[in-house]
């Protein structure tokens, strides 16, 4: 039980860690978009230390606007699932581990992953179709990358989440048993 | 639920008060209140058997089945 507690508070410590980078990188990424769509250009060079989109800017400020949309709401939604995560370390007790919350927040995370998922593979194959176009674009697998590892998380917390719903049923029923 | 408790009609028929109980069947007052206001889900054959000894009565007569319309 003692080690299970350290391996939680170090994975909240890992969690707190990415949902700062994440948000941090959303932050950057949308700034970055909105600095190059409407204030200079050449921010599209210097988009992130190893992201060059001035090929994309110049082929096309929709398309621009496009995959910097995706990058940016996939990291943000990453950042929100990490934070989703903190709240379960918040609320779980391991005590009496299946609550309502905790049932809330799985839930939520399995709809967050699967958005994350089906963004990242929209992203992943815009990002194809453009370099099929001709346009010379920067290693996006970096950003868009795991989609289909998020989908396959998205269906394992779903069935977690109804195995959960079904432990709150039979701990309220032994909660209640006299 | 068409199962009724009848604990507190027991309770009154014996004179005991409700922690005087919780004393002699070893049910902490929460419990022994779970039961007796009917929010229990599952009565163990074991808190059965103590609450017959100590109210000298029969399962009958703490349980009670009444038809519903469903």
């Amino acid at each position: 039980m003692e080690k299970t507690k350290q391996i939680l508070k170090i994975l909240n410590v890992v969690s707190w860690i990415l949902f700062v980078l994440l948000s941090i990188q959303a932050g950057a990424f949308l700034f970055n978009a909105f600095f190059s769509l409407a204030i200079n250009p050449v921010g599209a060079k210097y988009f992130q230390r190893d992201i060059d989109l001035s090929n994309l800017y110049a082929f096309s400020t929709w398309s621009f606007f496009a995959e910097t949309l995706m990058m940016v709401l996939v990291a943000a939604i990453k950042a929100y699932l990490f934070y989703l995560i903190i709240l379960i370390f918040k609320t779980l007790n391991m005590v009496k581990p299946f609550s309502t919350d905790v049932e809330r927040f799985i839930f939520k995370m399995s709809y967050v992953a699967l958005l994350i998922g089906v963004l990242s593979l929209l992203g992943i194959r815009y990002s194809e179709r453009l370099i099929q176009q001709g346009v010379k674009l920067p290693e996006m697998y970096k950003y868009f990358g795991g989609g289909d590892v998020f989908l396959m998380m998205a269906a394992i917390l779903f069935v977690i989440a109804q195995v959960f719903k079904r432990g709150i049923e039979i701990q309220s029923e032994n909660d209640l048993t006299v | 639920m068409p199962i009724i408790v009848n604990l507190d009609v027991m309770m009154a028929r014996r004179k005991i008060s409700l922690n005087e109980l919780s004393e002699k069947v070893d049910l902490t007052l929460s419990n022994l209140s779970i039961l007796k206001t009917g929010k229990a889900k599952a009565i163990r054959f074991s808190t059965l058997e103590s609450l017959c000894k100590a109210l000298d009565c029969q399962p009958g007569d703490l349980l009670e089945f009444q038809k519903t319309e469903e």
